[in-house]
């Protein structure tokens, strides 16, 4: 028996050798250069924008040094970042909002078919309705203030979340609900432990969809409700034909969108670094 | 004489398959396991071995006969037994440590923390897992893998230690040592042990019976008794000219439906070469 064990203690280290083999993360050199294609494409876009940009009426397309410098006055005059932060307040409530309710609903779709077969055909149908089409109706309710923004957000927002909560919690393996049986987990944990975090990856997949949608939502309740933030920018100087400050202000509500999905993509490594791991993309709808 | 720890007696299963009917997944199955018995079920695909063990572990629902577990009619998910599956289906978001407590859940509230860490330190002592205790499932290879699900079925001390084809997805190698391994491990936590299988070889170095089934309906064939003593030896195991004609045996009657009509040199179809 002593010999058996001595075996059973060196083993782990030679059968893990075979899977520890790393990637290959440098690439050979022949193929470096076409690492560098996405910038070399961007450096000449800008140049050619610069260079059309120049020659024609800058009301129609303005220019990067322009926008730069738009972009430098409007920080330097105060009205870019109270914009940005009402921007950010805006899309992180609504978004955070339609994360706790889409995460909740999806769970419990997931795990109660009564649930599933009452609320499908509102999912189905908001899902399918053009929801800018219901923003009157948002300022009907709930003004034009903050809330109403939100509100905006959140409606775009929260569909992605619930169905593909919902897809996760449905796809979990039949092998992991047997474990569950077997070693008696009651339903709370059934769901905290496995149908939950199984759901992760495709609740990411839909968080990132819906942080698309989230930033329009915003962005329009911004420019049709309210008048303020980054969205009110970008309408109020459209307006008065000042392209280049318009699109200063897109560019930073682009900045807004990647900020947004940079963190998304932290707190998945951070939290979850099991997911890219073992499942792939999750479910995109 | 003791009472067996698994009694089937008659044990019947039916799947509807819509209007086709219904599909005998198995008819009138009767055996008994006896205490600290190491038993193999072996049968080719579709022959209801899968679902016969899952039927001990209360995770399908038979429709005739009797299935009692250490006296229990089985009704639900027994106490005291431990289940590996085939895909070692570990939680992959939870630590090799946090997937072999998870077979504590059960016993959970009887157990101090000193007392759960210990009992999970012990498996992966035993399992060979040193080292890894903080690693993800998807950070090891595949017989790693079922090292963990093979600890988090012994976590708890089962009485009954129920294994669907444990090995089935490895290679051959890692399959060949952790035959090895998990022999010396069962010996020693003295769980009566119920293996289902579909390799002749596998069966027969593990098993103290081989219960042999067949298909269409799933029903039970033979019951081959292995008489040779524990602990094995792989290697003067395989020389042993008696366990060869055993393994021969078994061979034939798994395969006696599958191959094509027996050619008058039956010992040496049954080495499986010449089936082309």
């Amino acid at each position: 028996m002593a010999g058996t064990a001595a075996s059973i203690a060196t083993i782990p280290s030679h059968e893990s050798a075979d899977e520890a083999e790393p990637l290959a993360r440098n690439a050979p050199p022949r193929v470096r250069w076409k690492r560098t294609l996405p910038y070399v494409s961007v450096l000449i876009v800008v140049g050619l924008w610069q260079i059309i940009g120049s020659h024609i009426n800058p009301i129609l397309l303005s220019t990067p040094s322009a926008t730069v410098a738009a972009f430098g006055h409007m920080i330097s005059n105060g009205q870019l970042i109270p914009a940005f932060g009402t921007a950010m307040e805006d899309l992180w409530v609504g978004f955070g909002l339609a994360i706790v309710v889409g995460i909740a609903t999806g769970v419990l779709m997931g795990r109660s078919e009564v649930a599933e077969r009452v609320l499908d055909p509102y999912i189905n149908f908001f899902q399918a309705t053009p929801l800018i089409a219901l923003v009157p109706l948002v300022v009907i309710w709930f003004g034009i203030g903050f809330e109403a923004r939100i509100a905006t957000t959140f409606i775009l927002a929260v569909w992605s979340i619930i169905i593909n909560t919902f897809v996760g919690v449905r796809s979990t393996p039949s092998a992991l609900i047997d474990v569950a049986s077997v070693y008696k987990l009651n339903r709370r944990e059934i769901i905290s432990k496995i149908t939950l975090p199984n759901a992760v990856p495709y609740i990411f997949a839909g968080l990132r969809i819906a942080l698309g949608k989230a930033l329009i939502g915003m962005l329009i309740a911004e420019m049709e409700v309210s008048v303020t933030g980054l969205g009110g920018l970008v309408v109020n100087y459209g307006n008065s034909f000042r392209t280049a400050y318009l699109l200063a202000g897109v560019f930073t509500a682009s900045a807004v969108g990647v900020i947004g999905v940079i963190l998304l993509n932290l707190v998945k490594r951070w939290f979850f670094p099991w997911v890219n791991a073992t499942t792939a993309e999750g479910v995109r709808y | 004489m003791v009472a067996p720890v698994i009694e089937v007696s008659h044990v019947g299963k039916r799947f509807w398959q819509g209007k086709r009917g219904a599909f005998l997944a198995l008819s009138d199955v009767s055996f008994d396991v006896r205490d600290g018995e190491f038993i193999s079920i072996i049968g080719a695909s579709g022959c209801g071995k899968t679902t016969l063990l899952r039927m001990f572990a209360g995770l399908t629902a038979y429709d005739s006969g009797e299935l009692k577990i250490r006296g229990q009619l089985v009704r639900g998910v027994p106490d005291g037994i431990g289940f590996v599956f085939q895909a070692p289906a570990l939680l992959p978001w939870r630590s090799v440590g946090d997937n072999i407590a998870l077979g504590l859940s059960a016993v959970r509230s009887t157990l101090s923390e000193g007392e759960l860490k210990g009992r999970v330190a012990a498996q992966i002592e035993l399992t060979g897992l040193s080292g890894f205790e903080n690693s993800l499932p998807h950070e090891l290879s595949g017989g790693m893998q079922q090292r963990v699900g093979l600890a988090r079925a012994l976590v708890a001390e089962p009485k009954v230690l129920l294994m669907d084809e444990p090995l089935g997805a490895l290679d051959a190698f890692t399959r060949m040592r952790l035959q090895e391994e998990l022999a010396a491990i069962v010996a020693r936590t003295g769980a009566t042990t119920v293996f289902v299988t579909h390799d002749v070889d596998e069966a027969v170095f593990l098993s103290d019976r081989i219960v042999v089934m067949d298909r269409s309906p799933g029903r039970l064939k033979q019951i081959v008794d292995v008489p040779f003593d524990k602990p094995r030896q792989r290697r003067e195991f395989i020389g042993d000219p008696r366990v060869a004609e055993l393994r021969d045996l078994v061979l034939g009657l798994v395969t006696a439906d599958l191959l094509l009509p027996r050619q008058p040199d039956a010992s040496r179809e049954a080495s499986g070469r010449s089936l082309g």
